[in-house]
């Protein structure tokens, strides 16, 4: 199993190819952060908060019991596609924002709720980048993280590889404590690397990682070909 | 003497495995040769000593069980690992499992293409490798208890792992063989030598052939740390379990249990060893002329210990033995050979030792039989034997040593045994000549004699097998034995 041990009030790209897993890789990091009692933000922008947490229970999370005392959902989903709903599911633990400026007021309303340094993911970049003009989330990006890193804790902000121009992946990765590529080699095997992490000596090596079943039980048949 | 520990394995690769610290051992051979026998006896001779981990790649458990069936009596110290295979509902509603995954290969779809199981997901970095982990967590569940791990085989279990066998077997020889001082057995199911570098002791086992018939041969390459005082065993694989064999005739065997005479069998003459009857299908016919030659190299011991348990066993059924002892031996130490088995008042009065009369000097023994050297046929009369074995039974042994009777007649003394030979017949008794490669006799005896025995030495261990009847290698060891002599033969399989 994963643990992440990235470095206190830092912020961390997470720079991954289409189909490689993110959300699951995210989520990982979020299982070992409620593991060891740290409060976790996460800012639903590709997911809704239902569909991220029916993958936070595939990976053994108990939800329930954690929604709103060490995890919170900050639900812009909803209100991008227009979906949102008059009465949120999850009273205090889902929080639905209506505009960029929401994500730092409510991650700074948690804050002062639980008096605890968060680990805020933002899962993910791309999708604001589809609402908003690159620069306004550049911009964001830059503002959210140096308020992070100085009072909230840590950040973890995904985005997905090749959908963006290299200028503002290359400007996001500068503006990062540290990147994580997430990338499908040759052989559609996925493979990770931190390039580098402020602070770290890092290697440029590419590792294997995969998001596997742990538990044995009544296999599904995916492709009947019997 | 030797005390029969009930090792199975060589006694080098037990010593190996229980030196301190961990240790691994390479295992390999072809495709039927004993190689999971082996490995199986190895796991059975440690057990008194460390619990044992065995992973078979190919072999289902099942199968293995119906192959090996004292495995089962083993469970608690092997530990099988459960490769669990999907399962499906039949016409009938009852769960059957499926064994589709070679199947599945050949249509070039992986099972994990099509299947996915239920339970909690997780992101590993690194690899999946789960046989191998879990391989690793048993042998950290048992630390810092030593566990022998036996992996059977290692290009099976690297194959699936889409991995070379190097990096394999370097990581498992660093991790559990450095790190955790656990031993750990490797099998290769290739003969070739390219890993052998890479472990800390090497075993080929092989099938070879001896005059037409089957051997199987532990070779030991490399033991480090472990003095190798015998570096080739023949071993074999009787009753599913290997057996190999050792040096026993260099080592001062002495037996300790009083003779008990081995009874008749039907109507056939005990050869007084029990798997010598059993070579030959229950014992000597009445009437028999035996042959057993002695190859190059046999020691002495064992052409000794032959004639003694032969002897030893007449006597004890108070029959009537002519004996002509291998190597001119003297009549005082032959006797004392066979009466350490049997009362010595027995072996006076049932027992006569043709002597030359003029050799005998003042030193008379009731067992001598004077002869005058120059016909074997007048001095070997039947009228002169049941003369000298008057009170014994029948049927009477003539066991010849054809060294001694050459020494004494000269080399074409089988011109006139032919007299001998047919009184022995004619009355039932049994001739036994036993033969050394320089024997000028033995073509001659060979085509009169019914039964043909030749004892040969492999490597290090003597062997009997039959030519006439027809037989299979039996290895000959000594080991204390309830009835009969401490001779114990057992097939080469």
């Amino acid at each position: 199993m994963m643990k992440a041990s990235f470095p206190d009030q830092s912020c961390v790209l997470m720079v991954g190819s289409p189909g490689i897993g993110l959300l699951e890789f995210n989520v990982s990091l979020v299982k070992s952060y409620l593991e060891r009692d740290d409060v976790v933000i996460f800012v639903a922008l590709d997911n809704s908060p239902d569909d991220v947490i029916k993958t936070m229970n595939a990976f053994g999370l108990e939800t329930d019991k954690l929604l709103g005392k060490s995890l919170f959902f900050l639900d812009y989903n909803s209100s991008l596609l227009g979906t949102r709903e008059e009465k949120p599911t999850h009273t205090g633990g889902v929080r639905t924002i209506n505009d960029i400026e929401g994500i730092m007021f409510n991650i700074g309303s948690i804050f002062e709720e639980t008096k605890k340094r968060s680990r805020i993911f933002i899962y993910s970049l791309s999708t604001l980048f589809l609402y908003n003009q690159a620069n306004v989330v550049l911009k964001f990006f830059q503002i959210s993280n140096s308020k992070i890193r100085a009072s909230y804790g840590t950040s973890i902000i995904s985005v997905h590889d090749g959908v963006h121009d290299e200028r503002t992946v290359n400007h996001l990765m500068a503006i990062a404590d540290g990147v994580v590529e997430l990338h499908f080699d040759e052989d559609m095997n996925k493979m990770m690397r931190i390039r580098n992490m402020r602070g770290c000596s890092t290697s440029a090596q590419w590792i294997p990682f995969e998001i596997r079943t742990v538990d044995k039980g009544e296999p599904v048949q995916l492709l009947e070909w019997t | 003497m030797i005390k029969d520990v009930g090792l199975r394995i060589p006694q080098e690769v037990y010593t190996f495995f229980t030196n301190p610290g961990g240790h691994s051992l390479i295992l390999r051979g072809n495709a039927g040769a004993g190689k999971t026998t082996f490995a199986l006896q190895t796991i059975e001779d440690l057990s008194a000593i460390e619990k044992s981990c065995y992973y078979p790649t190919r072999v289902s458990d099942a199968s293995l069980f119906s192959q090996f069936p004292w495995l089962s009596g083993k469970l608690d110290q092997l530990l099988v690992l459960d490769r669990g295979n999907p399962k499906k509902s039949n016409s009938l509603g009852q769960v059957i499992e499926l064994h589709r995954e070679a199947l599945g290969t050949l249509k070039g779809i992986s099972p994990s293409h099509s299947v996915a199981a239920k339970g909690h997901m997780q992101v590993s970095i690194g690899k999946d490798l789960g046989e191998i982990e879990t391989i690793y967590d048993v042998i950290e569940e048992r630390l810092p208890e030593r566990t022998l791990l036996v992996i059977d085989s290692l290009d099976a279990l690297a194959e699936r792992n889409n991995m070379s066998c190097v990096k394999l077997l370097t990581a498992i020889q660093k991790d559990i063989v450095e790190g955790y001082h656990s031993n750990v057995l490797f099998v290769l199911e290739s003969p070739e030598q390219q890993l052998d570098y890479l472990g800390d002791g090497v075993i080929k086992i092989s099938l070879g052939e001896y005059q037409r018939r089957r051997t199987r041969e532990i070779e030991i390459l490399k033991l480090r740390g472990t003095e190798i005082r015998q570096p080739r065993y023949l071993c074999t694989l009787k009753g599913g379990k290997l057996q190999s064999f050792g040096y026993w005739w260099e080592r001062n065997f002495q037996a300790s249990i009083p003779w008990t005479a081995v009874p008749d069998k039907d109507a056939h003459v005990t050869t007084g060893i029990k798997g010598l009857d059993d070579l030959l299908l229950g014992g000597l016919e009445r009437g028999a002329v035996v042959l057993i030659e002695l190859g190059p190299g046999v020691p002495l011991s064992v052409a000794g210990t032959i004639e003694a348990s032969i002897v030893a066993n007449f006597v004890a059924q108070n029959r009537g033995v002519i004996w002509m002892p291998l190597r001119k031996t003297s009549v005082e130490s032959a006797r004392g050979r066979v009466v350490s088995m049997v009362p010595p008042e027995s072996f006076d009065k049932f027992v006569r030792i043709p002597e030359l009369a003029t050799n005998m000097g003042s030193s008379r023994s009731q067992s001598m039989m004077p002869i005058e050297g120059s016909n074997v046929g007048s001095d070997l009369k039947w009228q002169n034997i049941t003369y000298a074995l008057q009170g014994a039974e029948s049927p009477f042994l003539s066991l010849i040593g054809f060294d001694t009777l050459e020494s004494i007649y000269g080399a074409g003394v089988m011109e006139h045994m032919i007299d001998h030979l047919a009184a022995m017949r004619r009355n039932k008794g049994v001739f036994v000549g036993i033969v050394s490669s320089s024997s000028s006799s033995t073509q001659r005896l060979a085509d009169l004699s019914t039964v043909d025995l030749r004892i040969e030495r492999i490597g290090g261990t003597v062997v009997i097998y039959g030519e006439e009847p027809f037989t299979e290698c039996h290895a000959m060891a000594l080991k204390e034995q309830e009835q009969g002599g401490s001779i114990c033969l057992t097939p080469i399989v």
